[in-house]
């Protein structure tokens, strides 16, 4: 890196970088691991800073005579495994093959470009993984059956919901909502053997997973700020579930305990 | 028939609806109006929708500044 120009485009690629990899559910520790390793390959030092909306991003020439700071806002790109691998996959290719600059943004790109998986395909294994769930849990095949049919209503509503940008925690509410309601019908109808493993099952794929492992792992490292922030996410979406439970269970008047 | 059923029935009917009508207003978007904004039945408006002042910019002006 020669001049300052150059610097501030490193600072502006890595904080584009980061802010993705953020966004698609990636822990701090990856983050800047990554960032660091594409930095040294780059041959410039830089500094990161996460915090739970923001990545600011300090790039600074070898010889400390040019410098360039990036600032960028969190990807609002939803949890992605398929971004966050390849994403990091890219930082290791930068590093092993010392890929140049321009090339690493035109792969950068051409990442952002990879189509999220098909909505339907999500729905129905989602429902799959979830009445799997009610399995593991010693639920009988009408349970499964049960869970599978409520969690493909529910799931599809939080997708509609989504898509006409309702807030989340609202739908995570009425989605929850009606998969307990749903499944609430195999103990109000008597189906099966094991109706109260499908009615506790059948909201599970709405619980926040991710943020959480994340929260930990953040904790661990001392990210305590972004550890907290996605806690706090986490913790209201379930406040938001356990609500939506509650109500259909108080609605169809079932039994607590 | 229980108040608890006639109540199970009453929501997986409105959820069944919405369904219905969700995929009408799909097949009529994509069949219909291609390249226009999604139609609704029923929708929640925007707040300036409802509180308009002549000179707001809406959804089809473009920002020249």
């Amino acid at each position: 890196m020669t001049n300052n120009t150059d610097i501030h485009e490193v600072a502006s690629f890595l904080a584009d970088y980061a802010s993705h990899l953020l966004g698609c559910g990636a822990t701090c520790i990856r983050i800047e691991k990554n960032t660091h390793r594409m930095a040294e390959a780059f041959g410039v030092e830089s500094d990161i800073s996460i915090m739970p909306t923001h990545i600011y991003v300090t790039a600074c020439s070898k010889d400390a005579a040019h410098n360039g700071v990036a600032i960028r806002k969190t990807a609002s790109c939803g949890i992605n495994f398929n971004l966050n691998a390849r994403l990091s996959r890219l930082s290791w290719e930068v590093a092993d093959n010392r890929l140049d600059f321009a090339t690493a943004v035109e792969r950068f790109n051409k990442i952002l470009e990879t189509k999220p998986t098909g909505k339907w395909e999500v729905l129905f294994l989602t429902s799959f993984a979830n009445a799997a769930f009610c399995r593991l849990f010693g639920g009988d095949p009408s349970a499964m059956l049960i869970v599978f049919i409520s969690t493909l209503a529910g799931y599809r509503l939080k997708q509609i919901m989504l898509s006409d940008r309702r807030d989340v925690r609202l739908v995570f509410l009425c989605a929850s909502f009606f998969s307990a309601a749903l499944s609430a019908g195999g103990q109000l109808f008597g189906i099966g053997s094991t109706p109260e493993i499908a009615l506790g099952t059948s909201v599970l794929y709405l619980i926040p997973g991710v943020p959480y492992i994340n929260a930990v792992s953040d904790i661990i490292y001392k990210h305590y700020l972004c550890a907290f922030s996605r806690f706090a996410d986490a913790a209201v979406l379930t406040a938001c579930l356990t609500v939506g439970l509650c109500t259909g269970m108080l609605i169809l008047g079932l039994k607590w305990f | 028939m229980s108040q608890s059923m006639i109540t199970w029935c009453v929501i997986a009917g409105v959820l069944s609806i919405a369904f219905i009508i969700r995929a009408i207003e799909w097949y009529y978007t994509e069949c219909h109006h291609s390249g226009r904004k999604p139609w609704h039945i029923i929708e929640i408006g925007k707040e300036r929708e409802i509180f308009f002042v002549p000179g707001d910019l809406d959804d089809n002006d473009i920002e020249d500044f």
